[in-house]
């Protein structure tokens, strides 16, 4: 029995990832690759042996039925209450089905990308942001379901920035509405803001009504796409410059998504609405480290981008005063 | 006849009250963006004062390393409460000019442009000047919302009504305009 040089937990003989603390074992691309894809087969199996099982019970009860009673508006009826069981039942039990291929993936895959871009990593596929820190924002509603993960702590051209997938939905009697579906980021300085100023892009529904007061600021294209709220309008024109709501509004044309800025205090919060999880691996689709590599860095890009765009490492973020 | 008077009297009454509605709203426009000029042009003030204390310090400095005549900068710049806007702009300019002067000497001599207190007020005067770019900002926005206001048709007749009238906005060194302040 093999013992993890990290954790000190007992691992099998063919582990390539601790499954206590992630730890990497054996880090060779090519072996990586036939692991994971090894992997990936044995998920989409067990996915394809419960649909093919599901089906045919399906099949007999509805065979069952159909010739016992032999009534057609029953049976159009059974149908689709057959089918919606089957999709029903096989989402339930399929849940846990690829939770080890996910893991195997981020731990290997997204890990070592993440490790090359980024300094001071810490990344946890299965952790997120915590909801207090979007909350304590006052930026938008919360919903009552909460859900985070890909949570990324890290130094990129010395900012540092946290970083997580996040999902927050409100679901009640009266209303299933999903608010917010995307990344949310938050980068630190060392500068204190002194103030709150918040700016939403115009096509962002579920912001929360501002007790800040508006600002009009003097680019009008910035006005027509941005609504930006603070508590001293001249904060709010000392923080977006005019060359700041330009690259504002490059970054705006550049990600798809809804744009959410908040600076408060000595953080920057961005919420980029644009319905994607990152990082998740696709089961149907055939491993390729170096497909997958490419594809994880323009994912990447999403928050590189800010910091570069938006020029955050330069000395208005970094300046004491 | 007669309900054709009361009718007559009523859409008179309903059109007033339409009008007399509208013209509050618009009086009450002119009166907030008013406000905001006002806070706009306090944050202006906020940050010559700042300016003129930290050039002042400066200057200080500057003396106790070389033989550094500032008599004049002292004498002709007087902030006070309610200056009006050209005094503002000219009070800016001769601030530009005691600081390009100074900076003229922290060239000559590298010690002063080496020393910490030196460099912590050239800090110090770039981070004010940010602030008084944005008030200069804030301002001139809420004065050209103010004067289109006053400028387009029908807004144009309450403010008239008003007797409101243009406001100057606040300009922009000539030295200044071209420069792109890199953040």
């Amino acid at each position: 029995m093999n013992y993890c040089n990290k954790c000190g937990k007992k691992i099998a003989q063919n582990d390539i990832i601790c499954q206590n603390c992630g730890n990497i074992f054996k880090n060779n691309s090519e072996y990586n690759e036939q692991i994971l894809e090894k992997l990936r087969k044995k998920t989409l199996t067990k996915y394809i042996i419960l649909y093919i099982a599901l089906v045919v019970l399906a099949v007999v009860i509805f065979i069952c039925y159909f010739v016992t009673f032999k009534d057609y508006n029953s049976n159009i009826r059974l149908l689709v209450l057959i089918t919606f069981c089957t999709i029903s039942m096989g989402t339930f039990l399929s849940r846990n089905f690829s939770k080890k291929y996910k893991k195997y993936y981020k731990n290997i895959v997204v890990s070592t990308i993440l490790k090359k871009y980024f300094d001071d990593i810490l990344y946890q596929h299965d952790k997120g942001l915590d909801a207090e820190l979007i909350k304590n924002t006052n930026m938008m509603r919360m919903g009552n379901i909460y859900n985070s993960n890909d949570y990324i702590e890290a130094k990129y051209k010395n900012v540092i920035f946290k970083s997580a997938d996040v999902v927050m939905c409100k679901k009640d009697d009266d209303e299933n509405k999903v608010l917010f579906r995307g990344q949310w980021m938050i980068f630190e300085f060392n500068k204190n803001f002194k103030s709150v100023v918040q700016v939403y892009e115009k096509s962002f529904q579920n912001s929360i009504s501002p007790t800040l007061k508006r600002v009009i600021l003097e680019n009008e294209n910035f006005n027509n796409r941005f609504r930006v709220y603070s508590k001293d309008s001249a904060d709010a024109f000392y923080i977006l410059t005019p060359q700041n709501m330009e690259k504002i509004q490059e970054l705006n044309a550049k990600i798809p998504g809804a744009l959410l800025l908040g600076f408060i205090n000595n953080r920057l919060h961005i919420g980029l609405c644009n319905n994607k999880d990152l990082f998740e691996p696709s089961l149907f689709r055939k491993i390729n480290l170096d497909n997958d590599s490419k594809k994880i860095t323009n994912q990447l890009e999403i928050i590189t981008s800010f910091i570069d765009i938006l020029d955050l490492e330069n000395d208005l973020f970094r300046r004491e005063v | 006849m007669t309900a054709m008077i009361i009718l007559i009297i009523v859409l008179l009454l309903v059109l007033f009250f339409i009008i007399f509605g509208w013209y509050v709203s618009v009086s009450n426009d002119i009166n907030q963006i008013l406000v905001k000029i006002e806070e706009a042009d306090s944050g202006i003030d906020v940050a010559l004062t700042k300016r003129y204390d930290v050039l002042t310090k400066m200057v200080e400095i500057v003396k106790s390393y070389v033989n550094y005549e500032s008599e004049t900068f002292v004498k002709t710049i007087n902030l006070r409460k309610n200056i009006p806007l050209n005094e503002k702009n000219e009070i800016n300019k001769k601030m530009n000019k005691e600081f390009e002067k100074i900076q003229v000497v922290a060239e000559n001599y590298p010690e002063l442009k080496s020393s910490e207190n030196y460099k912590t007020l050239q800090n110090a005067i770039l981070d004010v000047e940010e602030h008084l770019q944005a008030s200069r900002r804030a301002y001139n926005s809420n004065v050209s919302i103010y004067n289109q206001m006053l400028v387009t048709f029908p807004k144009s007749l309450v403010a008239k009504s008003k007797s409101m009238i243009k406001k100057e906005f606040f300009e922009v060194d000539d030295m200044k305009k071209d420069v792109s302040i890199n953040l």
